[in-house]
């Protein structure tokens, strides 16, 4: 019978990821598959190659870059499988009847900003609601129905990326309050034109679409994913 | 090296078509079986299979399916009907490219 690779091994092959920067679970196991296989193959032929030789016999067919190489691709991958997952929520949100409420929720901030007068009264407490209600799903709502940081105990790089991509869309949500400021730190008074503030209203109706897309729409289809792939860590 | 670097740029259409003759596969075995195929001619490095992997997974060309085998869980891919309309037109893409070469590299004089 053909030497196998025992759990202890397995274990031992999981921690040379560890050693070699791969951290997240999910790429982990792909690669201790691979060179469990590989040191299983030497074996056929040489039952006497110590395990550690075999380790590093396949782990010099990997080049150069090691493990880094395939981490920063697969990286890569991710960032564009989620934007190609916002771009289907957008395009699926944005059917007819949306289409209309997104131009109605325009008209009526547009409405809104002209009858104030000054835009601070409208602006300052939509950013300070967004922050709010940013910093209420980061620490509330995520931690307890998305569970998107760890899974007993382990990390996973499909799940991870989530969190550092809403990241980035709250950052951009506060385009209009930073548009604000430098307007009115450079005295520009263009901005209390009606095109600027129906500009204002219009961007501000679609980042939060986008925002609650990256918010719910984007995890609830990783979750799905996660599931199907991972179904012994069901979220 | 130069038969390597040709092959580099067709690893995708190589890796949907073996996927799409045998079904599911793994990573390793994906390895040796294109070295199988070609005899040895052709090795596939590990470096450069799982970032094809997983950009075709990416895309949504192949699925996955984990499974555990021997004490641990191996990652099998599989096509799916994207993955399978995108070999039939990178393959034909790669026949033509190949029947243009061959009148390139061997013109019929008349």
């Amino acid at each position: 019978m053909n030497r196998t690779i025992t759990s202890e091994e397995t274990e031992k092959l999981f921690e040379f990821c560890r050693q070699h920067f791969v951290y997240h679970y999910d790429l982990q196991v792909e690669l201790v598959d691979h060179i469990a296989s590989s040191i299983e193959d030497q074996w056929k032929e040489n039952p006497e190659i110590p395990f550690n030789t075999a380790l590093l016999n396949t782990f010099k067919k990997f080049g150069i870059s090691g493990f880094s190489k395939i981490k920063v691709q697969k990286q890569k991958e991710l960032a564009r499988k989620y934007n190609r997952l916002l771009w289907k929520y957008f395009l699926e949100f944005y059917r007819w009847p949306k289409m209309l409420m997104t131009l109605a929720g325009t008209l009526v901030l547009f409405t809104l900003l002209r009858m104030v007068n000054n835009i601070a009264w409208v602006i300052v407490p939509y950013f300070a609601l967004l922050v709010i209600a940013s910093l209420f799903y980061f620490y509330f709502v995520a931690p307890k129905k998305l569970k998107i940081q760890t899974v007993q105990g382990k990390k996973f790089m499909l799940l991870e990326y989530v969190n550092q991509i809403q990241m980035t869309v709250v950052l951009f949500s506060q385009t209009p309050i930073v548009a604000f400021n430098i307007s009115r730190y450079l005295h520009i008074h263009s901005i209390n034109q009606p095109w600027v503030l129906l500009l204002i209203s219009f961007l501000i109706v679609c980042l939060n679409i986008i925002l609650y897309g990256q918010f719910f729409f984007v995890p609830e289809k990783i979750k799905e994913h996660f599931r199907e792939q991972f179904p012994e860590f069901a979220l | 090296m130069q038969k390597n670097n040709l092959f580099k740029g067709s690893f995708s259409t190589i890796v949907l078509k073996l996927l799409n003759d045998n079904g599911k596969m793994y990573g390793y075995q994906i390895t040796r079986e294109v070295e199988k195929i070609t005899v040895g001619e052709l090795v596939v490095t590990e470096g450069a299979l799982y970032p094809i992997l997983h950009k075709l997974e990416a895309k949504g060309m192949l699925s996955v399916e984990m499974k555990t085998v021997n004490n641990r869980v191996r990652k099998y891919y599989f096509i799916t009907e994207k993955g399978k309309k995108e070999s039939v037109i990178l393959l034909s893409e790669m026949k033509a490219y190949i029947q243009n070469m061959e009148i390139l590299l061997n013109p019929k004089l008349a």
